[in-house]
């Protein structure tokens, strides 16, 4: 990141805390960057993605005032920005808790090894999930979430989340096989 | 095998989402703008809409009962007058003797007892005297209403001449007011139309930015551009970089290379922003400044504030009142945690004692010497005749100048207080009010009639005769604070002409303003 870090953070979180308009600009460009790759993976797009962290950051700005500056500021932000992907997306989430999925094959991905995935290759794999294995993957994996949390936070078993989760790693897996395979046939 | 590369895709993920870098930060900030501000200034107008209609109906209210009290005195001294003549003429066709009601009612409780030892010094001639002393009593009750309505109708008069005058006047100032609004606000609604031009100007440039620019690279909306975008990006990729030669060490290249693309995609000619460096350093040298002159204010800080009180006034007999009360205060800062609070405040403090009769026939003073039959008819007559108070009410309008200190717990991290201090002040306006059961002699039941009504207004001026104490605790709304104040104000002596010992507890409603940095 370009910008300055620690005690700067500290003094941007502070000022915000008195209503600076200014202060609150640069709190947002110093944490966008974070708080769109933890809306990318939890939204359907990029506009939805932009809209997750910009509701995110006005419940910052609004109860900034509440904000113990004694924990990281960015784990406060990622809660935020997480359940405000979630609350937006919690419609997808029902309609697909009633559902049965499909174990149809995904489409071609352009995937190469894990190493060398990019952004857009991960984002691409994840937009095959189903929107609550993809939520659950996110929360379990990447964001350190429990299973009793993700079923309070969604409003499911624990069981629950534990099914979607191997379903959601088998699926990946399956993708990122198929890519392999489908490399190996051109290459070879 | 199948752990092993879910491990590794989640490191993958964690990694490249971990150092995640987006060059729309101003659009996305513009895009925020557009909902952020209109919410704060929506919530600000909420916040002084319910200030002011919160002030206005205290007002309102302090107006109401102010009149209603003053009206209600002009009344009652009429009607005590009629009341008391009135009665007067039944007892004088009933009673021989003398019943001095009239003096009773308006003289001290001293003279109405030498009067009625007076009285009953004579008691021997009571009934042959009783025709004169009647007549008497008539000539001196007409002399003084002929004078007292007169005085009440001057008053009247004057009143309502001063009432024209006052609408009059405050017609006039109405409209000089809304005259004068009516500019400010023509004022403003033409700046807020031309800030709202500006700001839909550059919104609609923004859009048009991010639309054409900004948003490109990944999918805004429309999965076929992403597909595009993603394919051309992974062509690049594969034909440079085919799967499996990239080493590991280059995993933060990839990503910067992967966000070159996008952003070679998305390269555009932008106006020239400011960066967050820039940013900072403007900020430092706004600071220094700012600190310099903060250094000379802070010495000489006060804040203000207004507040509206609602508490109970309590003391010794009486039941507790529910009143209310506005003013406005000064912080004066000491030192860092010590601030001393001073202010003018007005309130009104209404004691009601029910029941307790100082004037009670049969605990009265002259009731222990029955030694003739004469005087044990007087005593029977007394106990029948002699007025009994059923009910007291003082209503006192104080205005308050308390001297406080406020130590403020933790004054960087929270708005939260202790305050300690004396109040000094007088009384605008102290109306104390008999209610009296006038014994109806013809029948058994007993008749009542209001009594007195004697008032006073800025009579004395007591000092530091009211210990307050109280705590508060702020919230932040913008630049200014709302506290909630618990109170006790505690008498260390008697207030008013009457000497009560009266207090306060409740609750301060605070608003302070805080001078922005």
């Amino acid at each position: 990141m370009h910008q300055p870090r620690g005690m700067a953070e500290d003094e941007i979180i502070s000022k915000c805390k008195t209503g600076s308009l200014k202060h609150q600009e640069m709190l947002y460009k110093l944490f966008y960057g974070y708080a769109m790759g933890i809306s990318l993976r939890y939204s359907l797009n990029r506009d939805d993605a932009l809209e997750v962290v910009n509701d995110g950051f006005i419940k910052i700005f609004n109860a900034i005032g509440n904000y113990n500056s004694d924990k990281p500021f960015k784990a406060w932000l990622r809660t935020i920005v997480v359940n405000t992907a979630i609350d937006r997306r919690r419609k997808d989430l029902k309609f697909q808790l009633n559902i049965e999925l499909d174990d149809a094959m995904p489409l071609s991905t352009g995937a190469k090894a894990i190493d060398d995935l990019n952004v857009q290759d991960i984002l691409k794999l994840m937009n095959e999930l189903p929107a609550i294995q993809l939520t659950i993957f996110n929360l379990y994996e990447i964001d350190g979430y429990n299973h009793d949390e993700i079923a309070g936070l969604l409003s499911i078993p624990p069981s629950s989340s534990r099914v979607y989760l191997s379903r959601a790693k088998e699926r990946l897996r399956n993708m990122l096989k198929a890519e392999a395979q489908n490399n190996g046939r051109t290459t070879g | 095998m199948d752990e092993q590369l879910d491990n590794e895709l989640k490191k993958r993920i964690q990694q490249v989402f971990e150092n995640f870098e987006d060059t729309t930060a101003d659009e996305g900030w513009l895009l925020l703008r557009e909902k952020f501000p209109e919410k704060e200034s929506k919530r600000r107008g909420l916040i002084w809409l319910w200030w002011g209609s919160a002030a206005a109906v205290l007002f309102i209210f302090l107006g109401i009962g102010l009149w209603y009290f003053n009206k209600n005195e002009a009344n009652v001294q009429q009607k005590n007058y009629a009341a008391q003549s009135a009665k007067h003429n039944k007892l004088q066709s009933a009673v021989a003797k003398k019943a001095p009601i009239d003096t009773v009612k308006n003289v001290q409780p001293g003279q109405a007892q030498s009067q009625i030892a007076d009285a009953s010094g004579k008691n021997n001639n009571v009934e042959k005297h009783a025709p004169q002393q009647v007549q008497q009593n008539q000539r001196e009750v007409a002399s003084i209403q002929a004078a007292r309505n007169d005085t009440v109708n001057k008053n009247s008069s004057r009143g309502a001449k001063s009432s024209l005058y006052s609408s009059k006047n405050s017609l006039i100032a109405k409209n000089k007011v809304t005259s004068q609004q009516t500019n400010v606000n023509s004022d403003k609604q033409g700046s807020e139309k031309s800030y709202q031009q500006a700001l839909a100007g550059s919104t609609k440039q923004n859009r048009g930015k991010t639309n054409k620019k900004a948003l490109s690279p990944l999918p805004a909306g429309t999965d076929k551009t992403t597909q595009e975008s993603l394919a051309a990006n992974n062509e690049t990729d594969n034909t440079n970089n085919p799967v499996g030669t990239k080493p590991q060490g280059q995993i933060t290249a990839s990503t910067k290379t992967d966000t070159a693309a996008i952003n070679k995609i998305a390269a555009m000619p932008k106006p020239a922003k400011k960066t967050i460096a820039d940013m900072f350093a403007e900020d430092k040298q706004i600071t220094l400044k700012k600190k310099k002159d903060d250094t000379k204010t802070n010495e000489k800080r006060v804040h203000f504030g207004v507040y509206a009180a609602t508490y109970f006034s309590y003391a010794k007999g009486s039941t507790d009142e529910v009143n209310m009360g506005a003013g406005f205060s000064s912080d004066i800062k000491i030192s860092n945690n010590l601030k001393l609070v001073t202010g003018v405040a007005i309130g009104q403090n209404t004691l009601s004692y029910p029941g307790t009769s100082s004037v009670d026939a049969a605990a009265s003073p002259y009731s222990f010497a029955p030694s003739t039959n004469v005087a044990a008819a007087y005593l029977s007559y007394a106990q029948v005749a002699t007025p009994s108070i059923k009910n007291y009410n003082a209503n006192l309008v104080g205005l308050d100048i308390p001297l406080n200190l406020k130590y403020e717990i933790n004054p960087k991290k929270s708005d939260t207080y202790i305050l300690a201090g004396l109040s000094s002040g007088t009384f605008i306006n102290e109306s104390y009010t008999y209610f009296y059961n006038y014994p109806a002699l013809n029948s058994s039941t007993l008749q009542q009639t209001q009594g007195a009504t004697t008032s006073k207004s800025f009579n004395s001026f007591y000092f530091a005769k009211t210990l307050n104490l109280a705590f508060g605790v702020g919230y932040p709304i913008g630049n200014n604070h709302l506290v909630i104040e618990p109170f006790l104000k505690y008498p260390l002596e008697g207030l008013g002409s009457q000497q009560i010992r009266f207090g306060a507890g409740g609750i301060n409603l605070k608003f302070n303003f805080l001078p922005k940095k």
